[in-house]
């Protein structure tokens, strides 16, 4: 079926134009009721030819986000940028798209935590997931992109600690979470935690180290913070084996995670609520 | 057999890779290996399958090991390079390992070697202790009281947070204050009349210099010690244990432990049988480039492979579904979990290393004492006997001393855990380090474990 014609209408047409909310996207899960119960248009031909093109465009739009979620579910990243793609042509809401994403990378996270999967899969879906997102960030302005994470947190392991397997766990859980995630990687420098947030407009730092002898670093991030009057712009945790809650407490952090579950409801408490 | 300073040059010359890139060849390599070897890893919580005793696989995952070495090296993270090896320099430096190593000098020498998963009734090398951070005001007191134990073969190190009065933080604090740990060691050796008894120093940094500062035959490492020299999760070595392995080498520096010579803990290895192949071939990968013919090593599979194929001396022992886990033990079980782990090393032929686990002056001379107590007791035992011993003191654990805390079930990831946390008492609040005595009701606590050892069916004098 040929929809150029039913596309053209639909954004020319003041009488399909989905609800503002929706950002002048169609299909999503809001604006189907509303579209499917239009009744601004008389003429009977027009009205049974809108209906199939609504019915056609719900099914292209499921079979976008399915394919989205199912490239997720199954760590391909090709599949999950051609998905993307597939939903900015067919103007599928990119809020709706997101919301699938993340819903897929959530399940990779349950199935990652009940131990049937393991790190590269994580790994891999959240490249997926990250080359999904760009693609449908590119159709949205800046405001609506912001307002598709829940914030945006760059994690790093502290200079002159090479451990980061505690860290790539807390990473993928954030994402899964629907943080925007920037991986500093491990042997990070103070200073470079600081330039990196600054760089990507980050709300959090989190700053993880397993030795005792590089956790002064962590309380180093903190003070320099402080010392270029930027402590209030960012949030920061902190983790790994050595480190406490009295530490946290002791350094000035804003939040300590035990594990990779519990660094995630710290973030969402000190980003969310 | 390979030398170290090639090892070097091809640390920094190899190719060039990302780290992220390097992660995922491994994880694709991997199961590659698995696929072509046809691996099957045991399932974990399987009795019956402690000790697999299936040479085809045994030797399948040995194979499958080495061809990772050959197909994809060791990736070096400072200077972002493969370190590559063909299979022929892997099998001639494999032939190199020591059968004994002289741990120590004089009476206090003690020889070990592999004892292999027979019963062997030789005494079993154990390791005094430490591994964990210490505060100053204790850490020239401790080793001594460690170190006078009869049975204690050799003692590994502690980190400082803080040396004379100053935060231990950066390279140059980090020097000083290794020299100063092995100093107090020495000396502690000394005060227990066991002056000549080795040392393995525990790395409070890895940069080459604060390990490097160690070297001193009066006061510091001797050629009859040792140190921890260990390689990174996902076959990932450094710049500064690679230097430190050529000068311990060319010092003489009598062992080398590898403390990670664990799949599990390889994220990327991304299967069961993929922890297997990333076991294999990190332990041999200890021995080709920081030189260490001391490995902590699993999954069992990976520990069954050494045996049939290399002299190389396991720590640790195996690992079951019956053992405690330290970190979650309370009361009476955590010194359980301490004659599980001499009982599990005595009947596999492993060397103990009773690691403090990161927890704060995490393990008393107490523990100790206990663990070398069963370690005698154990030795000569069968492995079959072994782990009906273990189950029976789990058994009775879990009907004597029920603990709220419940045990982490499951052999795959291991999630990043907070030690450091309070939740077990510090050396200090159990044990008196200058009168060398626990406190009293730390003292019942043990009576009542020694009545459970006894009670499981070691014969505990």
């Amino acid at each position: 079926m040929d929809l150029s014609w039913h596309i053209h209408l639909a954004s020319t047409s003041k009488a399909l134009r989905c609800k503002p909310s929706s950002g002048g996207h169609i299909c999503t899960p809001e604006s189907i009721p509303w579209l499917q119960n239009v009744n601004r248009i008389s003429e009977p031909k027009l009205i049974k030819e809108t209906e199939n093109y609504m019915v056609t465009l719900i099914h292209m739009s499921q079979d976008v986000l399915a394919s989205l979620r199912n490239a997720i579910l199954t760590y391909d990243e090709d599949a999950a940028k051609a998905a993307a793609e597939q939903a900015v042509k067919t103007k599928v809401d990119p809020m709706t798209a997101i919301r699938s994403l993340s819903g897929a990378i959530s399940e990779v996270g349950e199935r990652f935590h009940r131990q049937e999967i393991f790190l590269p899969h994580v790994v891999m879906a959240a490249d997926a997931m990250q080359a999904a997102v760009d693609i449908i960030h590119q159709s949205m302005s800046s405001e609506e992109v912001s307002k598709s994470t829940l914030g945006t947190i760059v994690v790093g392991t502290v200079e002159g600690d090479l451990h980061d397997i505690g860290k790539n766990i807390v990473m993928m859980m954030l994402v899964s979470a629907g943080f925007e995630v920037v991986d500093l990687g491990r042997d990070v420098k103070v200073d470079d935690f600081i330039r990196r947030a600054n760089e990507v407009k980050a709300d959090m730092i989190a700053v993880s180290c397993l030795m005792t002898t590089t956790m002064p670093y962590q309380r180093e991030v903190v003070e320099e913070l402080k010392r270029l009057n930027l402590r209030d712009k960012f949030k920061v945790i902190i983790g790994g084996g050595p480190v406490t809650q009295g530490w946290a407490d002791a350094i000035g952090a804003d939040g300590y995670g035990e594990d990779a579950y519990a660094a995630v409801d710290v973030a969402k408490r000190l980003l969310v609520t | 057999m390979l030398d170290l300073l090639e090892v070097a040059r091809r640390a920094w010359s190899g190719p060039r890779l990302d780290e992220k890139a390097w992660n995922m060849a491994l994880f694709h390599k991997v199961q590659e290996l698995v696929t072509r070897h046809n691996l099957v890893a045991p399932d974990p919580a399987d009795r019956s399958k402690i000790v697999c005793r299936d040479t085809a696989l045994i030797d399948a995952a040995w194979q499958a090991g080495i061809d990772f070495l050959v197909e994809q090296g060791v990736y070096c993270y400072d200077t972002r390079r493969v370190i590559t090896f063909t299979e022929g320099e892997v099998t001639a430096t494999i032939r190199g390992i020591p059968e004994t190593v002289v741990m120590g000098t004089g009476k206090d020498a003690v020889t070990a070697r592999n004892k292999h998963m027979t019963g062997d009734p030789a005494p079993v090398l154990i390791c005094g202790g430490f591994h964990s951070p210490y505060r100053e005001d204790i850490a020239h007191l401790a080793p001594k009281a460690f170190m006078r134990i009869p049975g204690v073969s050799y003692m590994q190190g502690f980190t400082l947070k803080v040396i004379d009065g100053r935060e231990v933080h950066g390279e140059a604090m980090a020097a000083y204050a290794s020299r100063k740990i092995v100093r107090w060691m020495r000396e502690g050796a000394r005060m227990a009349g066991r002056p000549g008894m080795a040392l393995c120093h525990y790395p409070i940094s890895l940069e080459a210099a604060p390990m490097i500062a160690t070297l001193d035959p009066d006061h510091g490492l001797r050629p009859s010690d040792g140190a921890m020299m260990t390689p990174l999760p996902n076959l990932v070595v450094e710049a500064g244990l690679i230097t430190t392995a050529i000068v311990f080498n060319d010092y003489g520096l009598a062992f080398a432990q590898n403390g990670n010579g664990h799949g599990e803990q390889d994220s990327f290895a991304g299967s069961r049988e993929g922890y297997i192949v990333t076991g294999v071939a990190k332990s041999i990968a200890g021995w080709l480039i920081y030189r260490c013919n001391l490995t902590n090593m699993s999954p069992n599979l990976v520990q069954e492979a050494f045996d049939r194929h290399t002299h190389m001396i396991r720590v640790h022992g195996l690992r079951w579904p019956d053992l405690l886990e330290r970190e979650t033990q309370y009361n009476e079980r955590y010194l359980l979990y301490y004659a599980q782990m001499a009982i599990n090393c005595a009947c596999t032929g492993s060397a103990i290393e009773p690691s403090g686990g990161g927890r704060l002056e995490g393990t008393t001379p107490y523990e100790i004492e206990f663990m070398c107590d069963c370690a005698e007791a154990a030795r000569g035992l069968k492995i079959e006997d072994g782990i009906d011993l273990i189950g029976n003191i789990t058994r009775l654990a879990d009907a004597e001393c029920p603990t709220s805390h419940p045990r982490p079930r499951g052999i795959g990831h291991r999630v990043s855990r907070s030690g450091w946390d309070g939740s077990l008492p510090t050396l200090r609040d159990v044990y008196d380090l200058v009168k060398q005595a626990p406190s009293e009701a730390y003292r019942q606590e043990m009576v009542k474990a020694r009545r459970l050892v006894q009670a499981a069916g070691l014969d505990l004098h």
